[in-house]
C-alpha cells in the first residue's frame, strides 16, 4: 500500500513538473514572439501609405498595459504613456527612410506566480533619414512584462544607461 | 570465432576525391577528434581568455579604426584593477555588444574636461593618443568606489553625441591591447 502511495506522488509530482516545465517555456516562448512582433512593427523597411502607417503606430499600444510607462532616454526625457509612444512611433516613421532595430544579448526572468517577468536586452538602432543622413544609437534596455487576462503586456520599459555621461560644466 | 585480417595489398584502401580529402581527411575519425579538440579550445578560450571585437564607429579613432578586428582580454583584470590609459570593453545587457573605451579616471579620482584638456584630481593629464582633439567642457565627477571614468580618443564631436562618462566596474569586461 505504502508503495503504491509512493508511487502515486512521485506520478503527481513528474506531472506537476512537466507542466510546469512547459507552461514556462509557453510563457518565455509567448513574451519572446511577443517583443520579436514589437521590434517587426518598429521597424521600417519599406514606404507605407499614410493609413497603414497610422494603423501600424497604433498597434504599438497594444504591446503596454493602458498604465504603461516608458522612458527612452537619451531620445526622449520624461516618461511616456503608450499613447504618447503611438505618436512618437508615428513621427519617427515619417522621418525616417529606413529604420532598423537589432536585438542582442536577450535574458527573461519569469516570477514564480508567472504573472510578471523582467527581460533585459541589447538594441542596435539604425535611422536612415530622407536625405540619407544615418544615425546608430545602441542601447541597454529593461522591459517589465505583466500578465493581463492571459496576455503578456509592458508595463514598464526603460533604457539603462551602461555609461553615465558627466554633468555639463557649470 | 575468427576474423580474416585482409591485406593491404588485396584490398587496398579506397581512393577518395580531392575535395574529400581536403574537407575530412582521409581518415574522418581522427579528422573528428581533431575537430572536437579544436573545438573544444575555440569554447574555452573566447568563453574564459578572449572576446572577440569587430569595431563599429569611430569614437576610438584613430588608436582603433572602424571595421577593423580585435581582440579583448578577459583575464586581464582578473588580479589587478583597471588603471588610466588601459582601453576596455564595457558590457552592456551582454556580452555581444559592448563599448570600447580608453579610462581616464580610476576610484577616487576627480574628472573633468576643460576647453578640451583632461584635468584629473585638478592637473591637467597629457594624452599622446588623442589625434581628432575637440573643445569639450564638462562638470566635475567624483569617482566611487569601483567608478571609472571612460571616453573614446576621439574628441571630435561634441560630448553630448559621445558616449563617455562613469561605468561601474562590473561591467567592465576585458582590455584590449594596442
Amino acid at each position: 500500500m505504502n508503495k503504491r502511495v509512493g508511487l502515486g506522488i512521485a506520478g503527481l509530482a513528474l506531472v506537476a513538473a512537466v507542466w510546469f516545465v512547459w507552461n514556462g517555456d509557453r510563457d518565455a516562448r509567448r513574451i519572446n514572439s511577443k517583443l520579436d512582433d514589437l521590434v517587426e512593427l518598429l521597424e521600417k523597411r519599406e514606404e507605407h501609405p499614410p493609413l497603414r502607417m497610422m494603423a501600424r503606430s497604433r498597434r504599438v499600444a497594444g504591446f503596454f498595459t493602458p498604465d504603461a510607462e516608458v522612458l527612452l532616454a537619451p531620445v526622449v526625457t520624461r516618461t511616456v504613456g503608450p499613447d504618447e509612444l503611438t505618436a512618437l512611433h508615428h513621427y519617427a516613421h515619417t522621418q525616417a527612410a529606413r529604420l532598423s532595430v537589432r536585438i542582442s544579448d536577450r535574458t527573461l526572468e519569469i516570477n514564480p506566480e508567472r504573472d510578471a517577468a523582467v527581460m533585459r536586452f541589447t538594441a542596435r538602432s539604425q535611422f536612415t533619414g530622407h536625405q540619407g543622413q544615418r544615425e546608430q544609437r545602441v542601447d541597454e534596455f529593461r522591459l517589465h512584462w505583466a500578465k493581463r487576462d492571459g496576455d503578456w503586456l509592458i508595463q514598464e520599459a526603460a533604457t539603462i544607461p551602461a555609461i553615465r555621461p558627466p554633468r555639463p560644466a557649470s | 570465432m575468427m576474423l580474416n585480417n585482409t591485406s593491404d595489398k588485396n584490398h587496398p584502401a579506397p581512393r577518395h576525391s580531392f575535395g574529400r580529402r581536403l574537407l575530412i581527411g582521409s581518415r574522418p575519425g581522427q579528422t573528428l577528434a581533431r575537430a572536437t579538440l579544436l573545438a573544444a579550445l575555440c569554447f574555452v578560450a573566447f568563453r574564459y581568455c578572449w572576446i572577440p571585437i569587430w569595431v563599429q564607429g569611430h569614437s576610438m579613432a584613430p588608436t582603433f579604426r572602424h571595421a577593423h578586428f580585435h581582440f579583448a582580454n578577459r583575464r586581464a583584470f582578473a588580479h589587478e584593477e583597471p588603471v588610466r590609459g588601459n582601453v576596455v570593453v564595457i558590457a552592456m545587457a551582454g556580452r555581444r555588444t559592448m563599448y570600447l573605451k580608453r579610462v581616464l579616471g580610476v576610484p577616487g579620482d576627480t574628472v573633468a574636461f576643460r576647453q578640451g584638456s583632461l584635468v584629473v584630481n585638478g592637473e591637467v593629464v597629457p594624452e599622446p593618443y588623442v589625434v581628432h582633439d575637440g573643445n569639450w567642457d564638462t562638470g566635475e565627477e567624483l569617482l566611487g568606489l569601483d567608478e571609472f571614468f571612460v571616453a573614446g580618443d576621439n574628441r571630435s564631436e561634441p560630448w553630448e553625441w559621445h558616449t563617455m562618462g562613469v561605468v561601474h566596474r562590473s561591467r567592465i569586461a576585458g582590455r584590449v591591447g594596442q
